[in-house]
């Protein structure tokens, strides 16, 4: 098996261990950084594929991702830094799960299929204040904002960022994109947002739609 | 009949497994007086991150204080519960988003109105024990939600009810009513009128907000439920065991803040413990797993002799349908086999999601005729029937004997809902499946069941905690 196809094994076997391992070797064969990149991001297409088809599971999905993002951060991002390089991304999201609610294994959930779909993510964690959504859409200027909530008790904070972000004329500058078990799409455009889904992997399809990525 | 999954062998092995998570890898408790509490009773604490390691001697003494009856009351005394060794009572769903509508059928946001009917419904069936919200009073200002759903509750059912608070302010709010209602705290307390549910967040969380609800009843001396929501393989491990020994660690976190708050605090340890499933990342209510988690968790908290709150009667379709039915009946009649003291969230479809008083309706004939199987058989020398048998011998029949008649009521069960006429009288009286026949039920209740009505006096003063400013 050549390096690069070992990295691939590794992938679709998700295991990090080996996926870590696999990355290593093929450095050291003077492979360069994003010809690894292109053969893990194929690789997570072809397993989010798999899992769209239900020949796999979610669990799949996550920890091929984590493998994945590890392999990436340890191995390849600090050598295409240093060339000067920036990691190809179909696009960078932000997502968090609103002040007063603490469900985030649904927004876990869609954070690492972004990923794997080859979008950067900015975690924010949950119980997110609107403050804190306006400034990691200051600080690190994402294409789209996520966020998610399992409350109805919490759905007014989503309004207040989409109102806060017009005040702050930062609205303009990227999409918003809802869900969550009490989000419809009527609430969605209500208050302004660019999209809804009702699940992850719907999440990341609109993510590409508004980014025109399809 | 009672239904025991698990050996002796395997009780103690979850034990000893609970023992050493709470002192290796401990929870992290963020409310600061629950945190400190734990610490000055000698837990191993990290002020930084709030991780909590709690030695076994803690836990166990814990489990010791707490008493091992929890007796819940309705509104007078004689309307009473008793959750204790293998009694089992259901309890209404609670706090869904989504309800169907009982006049339209479409699935519709929550409002007040349907707390109310849902209470009402609750009042009018003898197998719902326990009431709840059932739904969220959507049309209510956030602020005050939790105070307007039990308000419509208690003022809609003379039974007791489980409380779900939104904050401390809330909490205090509903313990107001409750005094209201029972006329002042110490009977409050020597009758309690609900319980009040906190929640963990798994894994291994404490959140401030669940630990100051706790906290806050538990200083009262009011019966106090703890249990987390785990999903198997997502926010606990995938084996069914390890998700138990979990969600007990979380569980008795709570049971142990209460205890040391106020030793001899009634408390209730539980869970809704089921799998994520991996296909659609949906928490499963109706799944297989659910029933024997919680079979095993039921006898786990059996042999620490705590009351147990567990789960049945839920399911993941998205309307009251066959699938709808044969889950709720697969995890009610686990749940009743294995003592389940409080089976809660009757009425629930679509993962916890979508209320639907229909299936309420059905699960009270479900309730009724799962009963039957677990009062099992009796055999004595009068049901064993020799001399009967000898007396009519062969060839007779049993339909006019004494025998007969005197146990017939005793020993047979009788359907309300279910059908078991004929073809033809079945197709003259109008050719109606169960559902039609549960809607009708329902429409009758809401149309004819009033419940007894609170004293103007007390309503004028449960109004008052409604209409009090949010900083009382
Ligand atoms: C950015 O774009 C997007 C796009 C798509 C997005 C998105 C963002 N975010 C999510 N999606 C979508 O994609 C995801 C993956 O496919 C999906 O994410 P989900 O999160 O829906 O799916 C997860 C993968 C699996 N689903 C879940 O994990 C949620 C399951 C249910 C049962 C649930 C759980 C587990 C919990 N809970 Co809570 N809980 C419920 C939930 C009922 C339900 N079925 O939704 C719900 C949401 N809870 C509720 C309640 C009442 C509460 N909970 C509370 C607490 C908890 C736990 C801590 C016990 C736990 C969460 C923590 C944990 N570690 O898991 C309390 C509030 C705490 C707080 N302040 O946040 C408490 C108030 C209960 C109490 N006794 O205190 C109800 C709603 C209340 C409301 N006002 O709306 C509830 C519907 C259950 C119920 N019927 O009671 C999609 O929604």
């Amino acid at each position: 098996m050549s390096e690069l196809e070992a990295v691939k094994d590794a992938l679709l076997g998700f295991d990090a261990e080996k996926l870590a391992k696999a990355t290593e070797a093929s450095l050291k064969k003077n492979i360069s950084p994003q010809e690894i990149m292109n053969v893990i991001t194929a690789s997570l297409k072809l397993i989010g594929e798999k899992f769209e088809k239900g020949e796999l599971l979610l669990v799949h999905l996550v920890a091929s991702g984590e493998a994945a993002k590890r392999a990436i951060s340890e191995y390849l991002e600090p050598l295409l830094s240093k060339e000067g390089t920036v990691v190809a991304k179909i696009g960078t999201v932000a997502i968090g799960t609103v002040a007063g609610d603490i469900h985030d294994i649904g927004k876990n959930i869609v954070a690492s299929m972004f990923f794997s779909a080859g979008f950067k993510v900015i975690d924010l964690g949950k119980d997110v204040s609107v403050e804190s959504f306006i400034k990691a859409v200051e600080q690190h200027e994402p294409d789209i904002l996520g966020m998610s909530t399992l409350l109805s008790t919490s759905l007014p904070i989503q309004r207040e960022v989409v109102e806060a972000l017009n005040n702050k004329k930062l609205r303009e500058t990227v999409k918003i994109i809802v869900g969550g078990a009490p989000v419809t799409p009527e609430w969605a455009e209500e208050i302004g947002t660019d999209g809804y889904a009702e699940d992850a992997l719907e999440a990341v399809n609109v993510g590409l739609r508004l980014l025109g990525k399809e | 009949m009672r239904l025991n999954i698990l050996s002796r062998d395997e009780l103690e092995s979850l034990h000893l497994t609970i023992l050493e998570v709470f002192e290796k890898t401990g929870v992290k408790v963020h409310s600061e007086r629950a945190f400190k509490t734990l610490k000055e009773n000698g837990a191993d604490v990290d002020e930084k991150t709030h991780l909590t390691k709690i030695p076994s001697h803690l836990v166990e003494e814990a489990i010791r204080n707490a008493p091992s009856f929890v007796h819940l009351y309705g509104r007078n005394s004689k309307y009473r519960l008793k959750l204790e060794r293998d009694s089992f009572y259901t309890v209404l769903g609670s706090t869904v988003t989504h309800v169907i509508d009982p006049e339209t059928f479409e699935r519709v946001t929550a409002k007040k109105t349907y707390v109310e009917q849902a209470a009402r419904v609750a009042d009018a069936l003898p197998n719902i024990h326990v009431a709840a919200q059932f739904c969220l009073a959507m049309d209510c200002p956030p602020e005050n939600q939790d105070v307007h759903e039990m308000e419509a509750v208690f003022t809609n059912t003379i039974k007791p009810a489980m409380v779900i608070a939104y904050s401390l302010q809330g909490v205090k709010k509903i313990i107001e009513i409750g005094k209201i209602i029972k006329g002042g705290i110490e009977r409050l307390k020597r009758e309690p009128l609900f319980f009040v549910y906190s929640e963990p967040t798994s894994p291994l969380e404490y959140s401030e907000k669940a630990a100051e609800i706790l906290i806050e009843t538990a200083k009262l001396g009011l019966p106090i439920l703890s249990a987390p929501c785990v999903q198997a393989g997502a926010t606990g491990p995938v084996t069914l065991a390890g998700t138990l020994v979990q969600s007990f660690v979380e569980s008795l976190t709570g049971l142990i803040i209460a205890q040391l708050t106020r030793k001899g605090t009634p408390c209730i340890i539980g869970e809704v413990a089921t799998v994520m499933d991996m296909k659609t990342a949906v928490m499963g209510y109706g799944a297989p797993e659910f029933s024997v988690i919680n079979a095993a968790s039921s006898q786990l908290a059996h042999y620490y002799k705590i009351p147990f709150f567990g789960t049945g009667g839920c399911s993941d379709s998205k309307l009251p349908d066959a699938q709808a039915v044969a889950e709720a009946t697969m995890s009610l009649l686990m749940a009743m086999l294995t003592g389940t003291n409080l089976i809660h969230d009757i009425g629930y479809l679509e993962s916890a999601t979508t209320g639907s008083l229909e299936m309420v309706i059905i699960e009270d004939e479900l309730y009724s005729m799962l009963n039957r199987v677990v009062k099992g058989m009796k055999v004595s020398e009068e049901t064993l029937a020799l001399d009967v048998i000898n007396d009519v011998g062969p060839g007779g029949h049993y339909l006019s004997h004494q025998h007969t008649l005197k146990l017939i009521t005793e020993e047979h069960w009788f359907p309300n809902l279910i059908d078991r006429s004929r073809y033809g009288a079945w197709k003259a009286k109008g050719k109606k499946d169960l559902l039609t026949k549960a809607r009708e039920k329902l429409h009758n209740i809401l149309r004819e069941h009033e419940p007894e009505p609170l004293s103007n006096d007390v309503l004028k003063q449960v109004e008052g905690i409604l209409e009090s400013p949010k900083s009382n």
